[in-house]
């Protein structure tokens, strides 16, 4: 590329990041990072509609009755995930009845914006007004049942226990399966950090770490400049246990053009811990997920436009418990419901 | 009322052109302009003005009190407080209080005017909540721009220049760690006016001014934020120190 021609394009970036660089305004003084740890259950359970999901963890009450949670509703139309919505506050449970008041501190926001360009998108956003939700909670052999709120309402499996009943009709549906359980705590992390899928994931130029809400945090940092053509997104997690059960390891890389054209790499090594139904630890499933297609650049995670439009997640179930190669851009399959027989 | 916009709205009732200079100006110029030494010595001193000489009647003419050219160039510098406000169509109002030092240039009777700031927020607001900004941010910095045309007015020795312009605000904030970056870059349309006196100093060959400024604007639209700006006002004022060609 000619000297004329850098320069022509690195104008037309800066003038792309001038005249729609930085979708809503940001609110001032905010916190990146909020998030209250919560020792206690992961349940999860099938949404509305059946390429959502719904997760909930549930702290141990203080003296009060008052125990931390975090909920979030994800929508996995593809494998790579198209938005998610997540809660955190404080679950009280009143009474016998099961009326359960949600005192809710911090709503984010991770959107289906793919239709639009990515210097226009807002990404993850998170408000912090808050506001209080009432539902009937009704705790059942092994289920935890929500009624009373269209947003929550569902019944809801613990996921340590479901994990056992990871499908394994074949080795590959196993290593699909290890995938899309892990691809829940990455797709919950991804809708709390803000400014994801968006420009502002420029703020993280200086590099940020939110905490895991189980255990473990990530890092997420921003390299690349306006005139450069390259710029880099890493998240690299560490010991990083978003629900709980499941724990992710390693560094997502994405390389992209200022118009979200790249591709992913990385190796994520995850950790699935089943604990049987009388409260007995359960084999660990470890195995790694590689972003980078093994090396195969014909298989990596393609991102065209800030959308992964093709490539496939390279699943290894360790001790030869399988392999797979996922799709990012198609529905999952098995899909987690089926996965861990949610009813 | 404000002494500012008293003076301005006398001011505004008296207007100068080169065919009536107003009672701040020297008494009426040649049609022809010569700004050699030599015919700046011949301006007519009025009566009183310029110090009598110790032995006799013949008063020398007091350059300071010579008057600066109404068409000519204006430069000053400008320190005072600002402010912009602003709401977003997710319902939220941001406000921001920054100290600003700026300069303020134009040409003409009749002619142009630039003023443009750096700005350092000092406070912000939000919603109700009020944010010292040295707290999250590691940089606070800002700028503002105002350009247009003017016109120019004297009175009682004052001059006052005012007109309308367009306008760009820009707040750029980055974080402290943990916290998130914020800018905003309202843009609109505004006005703006300049009162200013000459003094009897002189630097770089043209006489020393002090004055004060203000300037008001309505802002709609921002590049920067995908049309996330409803609307917003921005006020700046303060005190200037600058350079008037003398006529």
């Amino acid at each position: 590329m000619t000297r004329r021609a850098r320069r022509a394009r690195a104008a037309a970036l800066l003038l792309a990041l001038v005249t729609a660089a930085c979708g809503r305004y940001a609110n001032v003084a905010q916190k990146l990072d909020v998030t209250a740890r919560v020792a206690g259950d992961t349940w999860i359970a099938r949404g509305a509609d059946p390429t959502e999901l719904r997760v909930l963890l549930i702290g141990t009450p203080d003296p009060d009755g008052s125990a931390p949670f975090s909920f979030s509703s994800i929508v996995v139309a593809t494998s790579a995930g198209q938005s998610v919505v997540t809660l955190q506050g404080t679950w009280t449970e009143a009474g016998n009845a099961g009326t359960t008041v949600l005192h809710v501190q911090h709503e984010y926001s991770y959107p289906d914006e793919s239709g639009e360009s990515i210097l226009t998108r807002t990404g993850t956003t998170r408000t912090d007004a808050q506001y209080t939700l009432e539902v009937t909670a009704t705790r059942t052999a092994g289920q935890l049942v929500v009624a009373g709120d269209a947003g929550l309402s569902g019944t809801y499996v613990p996921l340590v226990r479901a994990l056992g009943r990871l499908a394994t009709a074949t080795p590959s549906d196993a290593a699909a399966c290890a995938f899309q359980i892990a691809n829940v705590g990455t797709l919950r992390s991804e809708g709390r950090i803000l400014g994801f899928g968006g420009p502002q994931i420029q703020q993280y130029s200086q590099a940020a770490t939110y905490a895991g809400t189980v255990a473990g945090s990530l890092t997420i940092s921003f390299s690349g400049g306006a005139t450069s053509s390259v710029v880099t997104t890493t998240i690299d997690y560490s010991g990083f246990e978003d629900v709980g059960g499941v724990q992710v390891d390693g560094a997502m890389v994405t390389d992209a053009n200022w118009g979200g054209t790249g591709h992913m790499y990385g190796v994520l090594s995850f950790t699935l811990a089943p604990v049987a139904a009388d409260g007995a630890p359960g084999t660990p499933i470890t195995g790694t997920i590689d972003y980078g297609g093994g090396g195969d650049s014909t298989k990596w995670i393609q991102i065209v436009g800030g959308n992964p439009v093709g490539g496939v997640y390279r699943v290894a179930i360790d001790g030869g418990g399988g392999t797979a190669e996922v799709p990012c851009a198609a529905p999952p399959s098995p899909s987690v419901p089926d996965c861990l027989a949610l009813p | 009322m404000n002494p500012l916009l008293l003076a301005i709205a006398l001011a505004a009732l008296t207007p100068v052109d080169s065919a009536a200079p107003g009672p701040a100006d020297a008494p009426p110029a040649s049609p022809s302009v010569d700004d050699s030494p030599a015919a700046t010595a011949r301006i007519p001193i009025p009566e009183g003005v310029g110090p009598a000489s110790p032995g006799g009647d013949v008063r020398q003419p007091d350059l300071s009190q010579a008057g600066i050219d109404h068409h000519g160039w204006r430069h000053a510098l400008a320190l005072g407080p600002h402010s912009t406000t602003f709401f977003s169509r997710e319902g939220s109002q941001y406000t921001f209080y920054s100290a600003s030092l700026g300069y303020l240039g134009s040409v003409g009777a009749r002619g142009a005017f630039l003023h443009a700031f750096l700005l350092m927020p000092l406070q912000a607001r939000q919603d109700g909540h009020v944010y010292a900004t040295g707290d999250y941010y590691r940089t606070r910095s800002g700028a503002d721009l105002m350009a247009g045309p003017e016109w120019r007015f004297s009175f009682r020795g004052a001059e006052a220049e005012v007109g309308p312009g367009v306008h760009a605000t820009f707040v750029y904030l980055p974080a402290k760690q943990g916290f998130a970056d914020f800018s905003a870059m309202p843009l609109g349309l505004g006005a703006t006016t300049v009162l200013s006196w000459e003094t009897r100093a002189e630097r770089l060959s043209r006489a020393v001014t002090v004055g004060t400024y203000a300037g008001l604007a309505y802002d709609f639209w921002d590049p920067m934020h995908a049309g996330d700006l409803a609307h917003g006002f921005t006020f700046r004022i303060g005190a200037i120190v600058g350079l008037g060609e003398r006529r």
